[in-house]
């Protein structure tokens, strides 16, 4: 982090050198500053690719998640979804998902990490691994906090990787080569929705290790039928789709501005992560309307008790729309405003540095300035 | 419409109603016509959701609603509405209430009220609807309304790419129906027919039957075309009723475990794998337009094709995610759901995308 300047510009005291100093900044600051309003287009167009890229993922997990929920054939087997991001408020790399089968014979849990795309297959074996080594290390927590079991329960662990089906052969690929082995799920971002487990070939190593403890389990992913559309939220989703949570459900109030309040985020919350505390919960609805004022998307009226989204004849779509531009300009702005400071610490490193060499310079000619 | 107070069972009502038309009918000769209204109700408690301020009075089995004029200057005629209920959840309301009336009172009403809503066939019951009623009659078809929204799949048809209606009035609209049907690939949506003996009834595919007087026979027709849509009716009110997304905690067998949620889906199948990202763009313009959802949060990919988005019902406040491929779109309930929001939006596939598309729930 760089100092302010006139700190800064204390700390170098020489005239020459401090006035050389800020005229570089304002130089490199309006440098970057052009570079921003030159791109815009196609700035805007990455954030929007990125928001894209979040939505396949989401895509991945609902189909990932479908066939455990209530009703469908992987609940009917014993196995459900307990959890999202699990493991994500204590700030550790995670998984994306938790099932868990009980069964006082014994009871299995499946840590579940989804990607929408995959370009480097090694690297994220290497990253799901990691995140494998950090569930196990605090199994007992998991085993407290989301699945109500005692810390000395027997618990079989499984791990997963879900990949889009035209990407999962490379991924197996990598997977076979791996040590420990993960189980690995696909399903199609398009097309027919379903949930396939890889079988792998006979001839991989340990081939078994990639196959579920329980035969039922590995029968029913030969083929379970899914839907892509069930969880809107996710506890660590991309701030610009959090928002939808805002405009999702509406009111009108008395001037017939559609306005959305803490109490309608909070249902939504609670709909799509149904797995929360009653106090995350709480947490979530605060970053939701925090981030809605910050990218001043949300309006606050009636002093505070709801927010203002739009115009009284606003379409739903524009709403949306809206909101994330909003996002995308605020992230642009951070992001500038990030380069700016970045420019700056460096700028400030290389000043230093120079006002060591005329230091010493003065010191060896007995003068200062 | 007025009837004298008492008890009153189905039968008797009819009874009363057809043996004095006269005195049930207002004496006004442009509202002697019977109206039955079929309406779909998801709660037992439809009489306080829907008429909060008006008089509701229990005759026995038949219950009188009374709507007041619209202002004071108007000649005060009550409307009244009587309503049997014919199943749980299957309502019919009898009434010689003009268009305007009704309008005015009762589907206003309808269309603010959540878990209730007018009865919708879908083409291919009212096409048994009508028949049955053209041959139970003798009678020909001498008035109709058909439409069609523009469509990728023309069944046929000149120029498919209009949207395109009729309004037609002729002796020969039994023939003339089907040749516009065949030719530009337009559905009835609302039939006059005369019968033989010289009644006229009117049938709207949005669950309006009426007679151009009170008469046994009349009664009969429509009890009997109600007879013959009584399993379509039964189907679509499961699947649409039975959709849900509960969340509940899990009793497991040695202690209570962690939350779950139960999700029961719908799916609107196509009868065949025709949806591209054109038909679906197009679907897309008239949920908005013409059906009153919004569709926000999409995602569309090509290649097979892949659609996911967040639908609004904007007039009954419920939220469902669809996701769709070629061949079908999948109906996940999520915030206030209520069965008339997926029965709209089914109608919308149907009438804009494949006339021949099914609801079921997704097992």
């Amino acid at each position: 982090m760089p100092l302010p300047d006139d700190e800064f510009g204390k700390f170098l005291t020489i005239p020459r050198l401090k006035q050389d100093y800020e005229n570089a900044v304002e130089k490199k600051e309006k440098e970057i500053r052009n570079e921003f309003k030159q791109n815009p287009p196609v700035l805007r167009e990455q954030k929007a690719t990125g928001i894209g890229l979040e939505k396949r993922h989401r895509t991945i997990l609902n189909l990932a998640v479908f066939p455990f929920t209530g009703g469908q054939p992987g609940a009917t087997l014993g196995y459900d979804f307990v959890r999202g991001s699990p493991l994500a408020e204590l700030g550790v790399p995670n998984f994306d998902f938790l099932l868990f089968k009980q069964d006082p014979r014994g009871s299995v849990t499946i840590f579940g990490e989804g990607k929408g795309s995959i370009s480097d297959p090694p690297e994220v074996i290497r990253q799901t691994i990691e995140r494998r080594e950090i569930a196990l290390q605090h199994i007992d927590y998991v085993k407290a906090k989301y699945l109500n079991l005692p810390v000395e329960s027997i618990l079989t662990k499984e791990f997963v990787l879900v990949c889009p089906s035209t990407e999962c052969n490379e991924v197996v690929r990598a997977v076979e080569k791996s040590d420990p082995k993960l189980i690995v799920w696909h399903a199609p971002l398009a097309g027919d929705q379903i949930l396939k487990l890889v079988v792998p070939s006979d001839s991989a190593p340990e081939h078994h290790r990639m196959l579920h403890g329980d035969k039922e389990l590995n029968i029913l992913l030969q083929k379970a039928h899914s839907s892509s559309g069930s969880f809107d939220l996710w506890p660590k989703m991309h701030p610009a789709l959090k928002l939808g949570a805002t405009y999702r459900r509406l009111e009108r109030d008395q001037e017939d501005y559609p306005i959305v309040t803490r109490d309608i985020v909070k249902d939504v919350v609670a709909s799509d992560m149904f797995y929360l505390t009653e106090q995350e919960q709480e947490q979530q609805v605060s970053e939701i309307i925090d981030l809605g004022l910050k990218v001043g998307f949300l309006r606050p009226v009636q002093n505070g008790a709801a927010y203002r989204v739009g115009s009284p004849r606003d379409r739903k779509s524009t709403i949306e729309e809206r909101a994330i531009a909003h996002w995308i300009d605020w992230s642009l702005d951070q992001e500038l405003a990030t380069r700016i400071q970045q420019a700056k610490a460096m700028m400030q490193d290389e000043y230093r540095r120079e006002r060591k060499r005329s230091r010493s310079l003065d010191d060896h000619w007995g003068q200062s300035f | 419409m007025q009837i004298p107070g008492g008890q009153y069972t189905k039968g008797s009502f009819i009874s009363y109603l057809v043996g004095h038309p006269s005195e049930a009918a207002p004496p006004d000769p442009g509202r002697r016509m019977l109206k039955i209204y079929t309406i779909l109700s998801r709660t037992t408690n439809w009489r306080e959701r829907l008429f909060k301020d008006e008089d509701v009075a229990r005759l026995g089995e038949v219950t009188e609603i009374k709507f007041g004029p619209e202002s004071d200057e108007e000649p005060a005629i009550d409307e009244n509405y009587y309503v049997i209920e014919e199943d749980k959840g299957l309502l019919l309301f009898f009434t010689t209430a003009t268009q305007e009336d009704y309008e005015r009172t009762l589907e206003a009403r309808l269309k603010k009220t959540r878990g209730m809503t007018q009865l919708w066939s879908e083409p291919a019951v009212f096409d048994r609807q009508w028949n049955y009623l053209l041959n139970q009659t003798g009678g020909y078809i001498y008035r109709f309304m058909s439409r069609r929204f523009s469509m990728d799949n023309p069944l046929g048809s000149l120029r498919p790419s209009y949207h395109r209606r009729f309004n037609y009035t002729g002796d020969d609209g039994t023939l003339v129906m089907q040749e516009l049907r065949e030719m530009y690939g337009v559905l009835p949506q609302s039939i006059y027919l005369r019968a033989a003996g010289g009644l006229r009834l009117h049938v709207t595919n949005e669950g309006l039957f009426s007679s151009s007087w009170i008469a046994l026979e009349a009664i009969d027709f429509f009890f009997g075309m109600l007879d013959l849509m009584r399993p379509y009716v039964d189907e679509v009110r499961e699947t649409s009723q039975g959709m849900h997304y509960e969340i509940e905690p899990t009793q497991g067998t040695t202690h209570v475990g962690p939350r779950t949620v139960d999700i029961q889906a719908g799916v609107i199948q196509l009868s065949e794998p025709q949806l591209t990202a054109e038909s679906l763009g197009h679907l897309k313009d008239e949920l908005t337009e013409e059906y009153n959802f919004s569709v926000i949060d999409e995602q569309l990919i090509q290649g097979s094709l892949g659609f996911s988005a967040t639908i609004v019902d904007e007039q009954k406040g419920s939220v469902f995610n669809i996701s769709a491929n070629e061949a079908k779109i999948v109906l996940v309930p999520k915030y206030s759901p209520t069965f008339e929001s997926f029965l709209r939006f089914y109608r919308a596939v149907a009438e804009v995308t494949d006339p021949d598309a099914k609801f079921l729930l997704y097992k």
